[in-house]
């Protein structure tokens, strides 16, 4: 029926193909991208040299190397990459014989699913964006076949046109229409877990420290905490073999089995905030919470040590509601167990710590001001709080405390624990996150992966589980403010990651802009990639609530500008098409003069009797005659319409004055 | 046996169809197109883009995305205002016929078809038989096309329904409308060259005994009419006057050997279809030197004689209509 253009069809599709090829290519291999290039060459030589179509065997030979490529990745990148690169590859091979009308629906079709992959990886406002214009150069590349002889600029005008006119239809069905369960089951990509992982070794926060990546966002209901109250508890660590900590309650174990519960005594009561956390996907299972946390929303229990864990790793990103009681005492009736599990201790090494320990013990009868007193040490004594200490070897602990005494806050929460265990008084290590960003654009907290923390849990008989942070006592700027400051100016903070925006933000425009593009991305992630069944009956509640007056302002202001512009096109379009406004008024001059006009007479056919009026008259008439042939019968641009409409009332104007001279001679 | 059955079904069906179609679209000779007389439906392309857009959503639902989700919506929500603006491109245009050339077998008829629209329009495509016209694009004020027909008989030739097609502007939808224009041209035989009979053939048969007869006499009096002034007095009818009748001229016809005459009998030795093609031939002669001349058609019929475009052309048509 149709044969396109091929090149000028291209000229569209291959940007489009490009964005998508490239996304495969990062999050697969760059084999992907390389195959394509090839082939895109191979056309272009073919479009260049104006050859026919390749030869069906050339074609075969392609999809047999593609197949062979596909056969050796999912061999060595597993299942998902060999289908993805498939894909790619069909695209890539389609190109290659595009030809007839029918390869274009082929080769978009085959687009429409790259880059529905492209959005399954990758969330982020900013990849949407990218997405949406390969989407709607493919669009460009449909309209461009059917309406050949139009511009690039007004295809691009009706493919914008089209899609932003059925964005609101989409968002609707989008916010309306009921999520199905997931049908059967996919593969899943292999990713690399993120954030705090089951481990603690020494130097593993302060490696998280480095990342500027997001881990969670939280947003608080009512009036937030302040800065140094935000302890988000993760993992509690609560052994330690001598170079690691790992925890007691490993997740194959039931997380709370019903001992367990009845050795713990704590009530909902008192205090507490409200508030969402919307978790970033870290392909691991525990979630975050400030203390005595209780978790709605999703399927997810709580371990005897009050972390929270999910039913299933986090794999992409996750919203849950919190309720902290956060002055609710945590008492627990101590038994065997748990004396076993909160004094152990390596069965040997560092021996000098151990001693002190013992010391501290013969000292200070009342554990309270034994903790108390090892606090202080670190107050007082040359402690350093600094990402990279030095490393440390055998005895660890006894190095740090005595020797080095430069370290991350997992230096000073495992010999804070350390000490306490070998004093006799039940300790563990707590891993969280402390602190996070205020925004105050969007009004809620980004915690980022360097916002990562590692802080101390005692026992006391009468308080029950108790929180110190010896980082508090080196650096208390880490606690009350962030870790930029805590590590002043040495630039020690995100070292690596030179163009990290939050590191300028003592500039204001720069802070003002990312503190901006933060919030865009928190709603994004918060009303599209995370919109579900709970989100919605929250929207319609939310719909109520809504600032009405605020959305009135927004109104007036959009009708405003709706009917400025419809004024403004209706001028242009008066100013455009009625020539015949300035014709009817120079009739009507001539009319007075004298000039009859019979009904059917044309312009031209008046001449004469103008002629006998005046020469002026007559001269003046015979431009507007021409103007009107020019209007009618050529098809100009409104520019040059709108000229000859300038003209026309120009000449009008000399016309009644020819008519009044006309009249006074 | 089965094959005649599923025939005869096909050629009830088909039957049906336009009954339904004569039904729903009259033939007139303008068509205004709205929701009436205008089809649309996916195109195969479409609908190839459609069940993708279903097989993203399944991957959508799978992977529980809500980003892949609102592709496959944004992708639906595309294809509605496609499909509006598909229909929108057809609404409203006015399509009618202005007139056809004067047409002889083995030449292509000329059709022209006027479209009238207050907006521009993206492309059409126009199917008839095996033609096939594309129009890019129809700006505001308007636009003619035509339709060459190559007709392969003479008499009348009558302008099936034919379709005119749009799949603009995304190829996504197919927007059709089946019009008939109720039109009936009258094709001419093919002409057919035979210079030796430039100069006659002369008559045949009963008509021309009788003109014999009244060449016979002494003048070729044909009939009487009422006296004007002017009248040569030689010719006054003076008995009719005596019988108290009134002034009245005899007047008289031209001798018939001084005009041209061309019989299909004496020419049909040829063939009838020949010989109906070489009069046709003479005939145009006639037209072109404004010659006069008589035609005898075949029940000894004859026409003229006369000259003019008009006569001609009523010669033409008697010649196009002769029985096969």
């Amino acid at each position: 029926m149709i044969t396109p253009n091929v090149s000028q069809c291209l000229r569209w599709l291959v940007p489009a193909q490009l964005i998508v090829q490239m996304y495969q290519a990062i999050e697969h291999t760059w084999i992907i991208l390389a195959f394509y290039l090839v082939c895109l060459c191979l056309k272009w030589n073919q479009l260049q040299s104006g050859q026919k179509a390749f030869k069906r065997l050339y074609r075969i030979l392609g999809l047999v190397i593609a197949l062979v490529i596909v056969a050796g990745l999912g061999q060595s990148y597993g299942y998902l990459t060999a289908v993805i690169s498939l894909l790619a590859f069909t695209q890539s091979l389609k190109l290659l014989e595009f030809e007839s009308y029918r390869d274009l629906f082929g080769i978009t079709c085959v687009q429409l699913f790259l880059i529905a992959a492209g959005l399954l990886l990758h969330v982020e406002l900013i990849h949407a964006v990218v997405l949406t214009i390969s989407l709607l150069l493919s669009v460009i590349a449909l309209l461009q076949v059917q309406l050949v002889k139009l511009k690039a600029k007004k295809l691009s005008i009706y493919a914008s046109k089209l899609m932003l006119l059925s964005l609101p239809l989409a968002l609707l069905l989008f916010f309306a229409m009921p999520r199905l369960p997931p049908l059967w089951q996919m593969p899943k990509s292999q990713n690399a877990q993120t954030g705090l992982s089951e481990t603690m070794k020494f130097g593993d926060i302060a490696n998280l420290s480095r990342s500027n990546k997001l881990a969670f966002r939280a947003t608080f209901d009512n009036l937030p905490p302040e800065q140094k109250d935000l302890y988000w508890r993760v993992l509690v660590h609560d052994i330690y073999d001598g170079t690691e900590w790992r925890s007691s309650l490993t997740l194959k174990k039931k997380p709370l089995s019903a001992y367990l519960m009845s050795r713990l005594s704590w009530q909902e009561q008192g205090a507490y905030w409200d508030y969402a956390i919307l978790a970033e996907p870290s392909y691991q299972p525990w979630m975050f919470a400030l203390d005595i946390a209780k978790v709605s929303g999703i399927k997810a229990k709580m371990a005897a040590d009050f972390t929270w864990y999910a039913d299933k790793p986090i794999n992409q990103a996750l919203e849950y509601r919190v309720r902290s009681y956060y002055e609710a005492p945590v008492q627990q009736r101590p038994d065997n167990w748990f004396y076993q599990i909160n004094l152990q201790l390596p069965e040997q090494g560092n021996e000098k710590t151990r001693q002190w320990a013992q010391q501290l013990k013969t000292q200070f009868t009342e554990p309270e001001l034994l903790i108390e007193h090892v606090l202080e040490q670190f107050a007082e004594q040359a402690y350093y709080y600094t990402l990279s200490p030095p490393r440390l070897l055998d005895d660890q602990i006894d190095e740090f405390l005595f020797k080095t005494k430069q370290g991350f806050c997992a230096h000073y929460a495992s010999s804070f624990v350390f000490v306490m265990r070998a004093a006799g008084i039940p300790a563990r290590v707590v891993a969280g996150y402390q602190g996070g960003e205020w925004n105050p654009k969007g009004e809620y907290f980004s915690v980022y992966q360097y916002d990562a923390h590692a802080w101390a849990e005692v026992y006391l008989p009468e308080q029950g589980w108790v929180r110190f942070d010896p980082t508090a006592y080196v650096a208390p700027e880490r606690i009350e403010q962030d870790l930029s400051s805590a590590l002043g100016d040495e630039e020690e903070f995100l070292a690596n990651n030179r163009f990290a925006l939050v590191k300028y933000k003592d500039n204001w425009l720069v802070n003002e802009v990312r503190l901006g593009f933060a919030n865009i991305n928190y709603q994004w992630s918060k009303w599209i990639v995370n919109y579900n069944q709970n989100s919605r009956s929250d929207f319609w509640k939310d719909l109520l609530r809504f600032d009405w007056w605020k959305l009135l302002k927004w109104l007036s202001l959009a009708i405003f500008v709706f009917f400025s512009y419809l004024i403004y096109r209706g001028l242009k379009h008066s100013q455009r098409a009625d020539i015949n406004k300035p014709y009817q008024q120079a009739l009507s001059i001539l009319a007075a003069s004298g000039v009859k006009r019979e009904p059917g007479m044309t312009a031209r056919e008046l001449l004469p009797q103008l002629k006998a009026l005046s020469d002026e008259s007559h001269t003046v008439w015979l431009k507007i005659c021409q103007l009107i042939d020019r209007h009618e019968y050529q098809t100009e641009s409104s520019k040059i319409q709108r000229k000859i409409y300038s003209h026309m009332t120009k000449q009008v104007q000399e016309l009644r004055e020819a008519c009044k001279n006309g009249r006074k001679d | 046996m089965v094959k005649k059955k599923a025939s005869k079904v096909k050629a009830q069906y088909k039957k049906l169809h336009n009954a339904w179609l004569d039904k729903r679209i009259p033939a007139a000779n303008q068509i205004s197109f709205d929701l009436k007389n205008v089809f649309i439906l996916p195109s195969r392309s479409g609908g190839a883009i459609l069940a993708i857009t279903f097989a993203i959503y399944i991957l959508g639902t799978n992977y529980a995305s809500n980003l892949v989700l609102l592709l496959t919506y944004w992708l639906a929500a595309l294809m509605i205002v496609a499909m509006h603006w598909s229909f929108y491109n057809f609404y409203g245009l006015k399509l009618a016929y202005t007139n056809s050339s004067e047409v002889f077998v083995g030449e292509p008829l000329k059709l022209t078809f006027k479209a009238m629209t207050q907006r521009d329009r993206w492309q059409f495509h126009v199917t008839h038989l095996k033609g096939d016209v594309t129009w890019e694009e129809i700006n505001k004020e308007h636009a003619l096309f035509n339709i060459d027909l190559y007709p392969q008989q003479r008499g009348e030739f009558k302008l099936d329904r034919f379709r005119i097609e749009s799949s603009a502007p995304l190829g996504l939808f197919k927007v059709w409308s089946l019009v008939d224009f109720d039109l009936t041209v009258l094709v001419y035989p093919e002409p057919m060259p035979c210079p030796q009979y430039l100069h006659g053939t002369g008559l045949q048969g009963d008509g021309l005994g009788k003109k014999g007869q009244n060449k016979a006499s002494a003048d070729d009096f044909s009939e009487l009419k009422s006296y004007q002034k002017g009248d040569s007095l030689k010719h006054v009818a003076w008995k009719q006057l005596a019988q108290g009748k009134g002034w009245l001229t005899k007047s008289f016809s031209e001798p018939y050997e001084s005009t041209l005459c061309f019989s299909y009998g004496l020419l049909s030795h040829h063939g009838h279809e020949q010989a109906i093609s070489q009069l046709t031939w003479l005939v145009l002669q006639m037209r072109q030197t404004n010659k006069k001349f008589a035609l005898q058609l075949m029940n000894n019929q004859v026409l003229g004689p006369d000259k003019g475009d008009e006569f001609c052309r009523a010669c033409l048509s008697k010649l196009a209509s002769m029985p096969k």
